[in-house]
């Protein structure tokens, strides 16, 4: 392998066992490639916020190897450090500091020299310029979001992470932020990303990650979701119970309920053609009355939920499983 | 050996040093003051002499040398502890820093004080 297809980010067999014996992450394996937009998604205690904190050095792995630009981040942390910048969730700052010393501070830390005229940009892509000599804590929360990024973009990072940037942030501050984040990209940076915020992870995203239970349930392209996503449901209400479908109507692909009152037909909208007419005519030939019909349509959301939903029930099942043993 | 990071934590250190001067030399300065009054109205008129030397020349370097050590040490680990507890500490704990150059920064700084 050369150096050009190497991964920006591999993760490898990723495990965390908290002190108390919480399993936060179950062998996590991912690979991220260079100027990726990449949103994970996942309920509240996950395994989101560790992973990435595995991957920074703040919570030490138990097992498993994590690489960045083909440096292992124990062994070579300070290449990777210096290759990674990390907004965190929580609103932490140093009060008492102004906006300018913390930003040219977090650039020392990460061992760059001081460059006066990088801060200023990003302070200025930040909207944070006219508050450079403000003490961190007269600013809003907003700003103090913002303060973190420039505080994470202040060594030039070529990974950042984003862990739940939008959250408790206005509707065009938000918007600020993704066309923020999209430029960085434009400049080549990997983002890495969690987010609630599911329409926003599919806006910017070029693949979703879902996980649960510190395991990755699904990592895809946006496309591939979107194709799920353009997966609609027919639902027609019978007047008369049907025991079977008749042999004419077999071919649609037709689902009945147990009672025979209800038949679903699922197609994807996104192709040219959807087979309704035909269905509907079927229908009418062999002589099936229907007295409602309605079209549902699954969501990102959807099938997130979906997902969480399955994996859960799945882990549960496992433990009582274990437990009967 | 990144001394970027050394010298940002370093002057870092030194711009906290630099905002809390007033806390930190007025306000002991002023205790000093307090203990020296009540301590001397209270029991310094009845003791002449401590060991050999005068009560003057007994209280005021002990009072000075207790509130200069009690100073320098809670400054100096105060600016350790502080990020640990807001948790600004993520910071110091993802970047490319040795627990030598933490050391060396907090440390330096703190004896430059």
């Amino acid at each position: 392998m050369n150096a050009v297809d190497e991964p920006i980010l591999r993760v490898s067999n990723l495990s965390k066992t908290y002190a108390g014996g919480f399993e936060a992450l179950k062998d996590i394996s991912l690979e991220i490639q260079k100027g990726e937009i990449i949103a994970l998604l996942g309920p509240n205690g996950a395994g989101k916020t560790t992973l990435i904190s595995a991957i920074c050095g703040i919570v030490r792995p138990s097992s498993g190897q994590v690489t960045v630009a083909g440096f292992d981040i124990a062994r070579d942390y300070r290449k990777t450090r210096a290759l990674i910048g990390l907004v965190p969730q929580e609103l932490t700052t140093d009060s008492f500091e102004s906006v300018y010393n913390t930003v040219a501070f977090s650039r020392g830390l990460f061992g760059r020299a001081p460059n006066h005229a990088h801060l200023e940009k990003v302070l200025k892509d930040l909207s944070l310029w006219d508050k450079k000599d403000n003490k961190i804590i007269t600013l809003s929360g907003g700003m103090k979001r913002r303060l973190l990024i420039a505080k994470a973009l202040a060594h030039e990072p070529r990974v950042l992470f984003l862990d739940e940037p939008t959250a408790g942030v206005d509707v065009s501050l938000r918007k600020d932020m993704w066309k923020i984040v999209k430029e960085l990209r434009e400049s080549g940076v990997t983002i890495i990303l969690t987010t609630h915020y599911i329409e926003e992870a599919e806006e910017i995203a070029d693949r979703v990650g879902v996980i649960n239970n510190g395991e990755i349930i699904l990592i895809e392209s946006k496309t591939a979701l979107m194709q799920k996503l353009g997966k609609k449901q027919l639902i027609l209400d019978l007047s008369e119970s049907l025991s079977a479908l008749p042999a004419a109507i077999n071919r649609h692909d037709l689902a009945i309920s147990d009672d025979g009152m209800k038949l679903t037909y699922t197609f994807d909208t996104q192709s040219e053609r959807t087979g309704i007419t035909a269905l509907l005519d079927d229908l009418k030939a062999a002589g099936i009355q229907f007295r409602d019909l309605n079209t549902t349509q699954s969501s990102l959301e959807e099938i997130f939920v979906n997902l969480v939903d399955e994996s859960s029930e799945k882990n549960s099942a496992a433990v009582n499983g274990a437990a009967a043993e | 050996m990144n001394l970027h990071g050394v010298m940002a934590i370093y002057r870092f250190e030194m711009s906290r040093t630099r905002r809390t001067l007033i806390q930190s030399i007025v306000a002991p300065v002023i205790t000093t003051s307090l203990y020296f009054i009540v301590f001397g109205a209270a029991i310094g008129s009845r003791i002449q002499e401590v060991g050999g030397v005068s009560y003057g020349a007994f209280i005021v370097p002990g009072l000075i040398m207790l509130n200069l050590l009690t100073n320098s040490i809670s400054n100096a680990s105060f600016g350790i502890y502080f990020p640990k507890f807001v948790g600004t500490v993520y910071e110091l704990l993802s970047a490319p820093v040795s627990t030598f150059e933490v050391v060396l920064g907090y440390v330096g700084a703190a004896a430059t004080k």
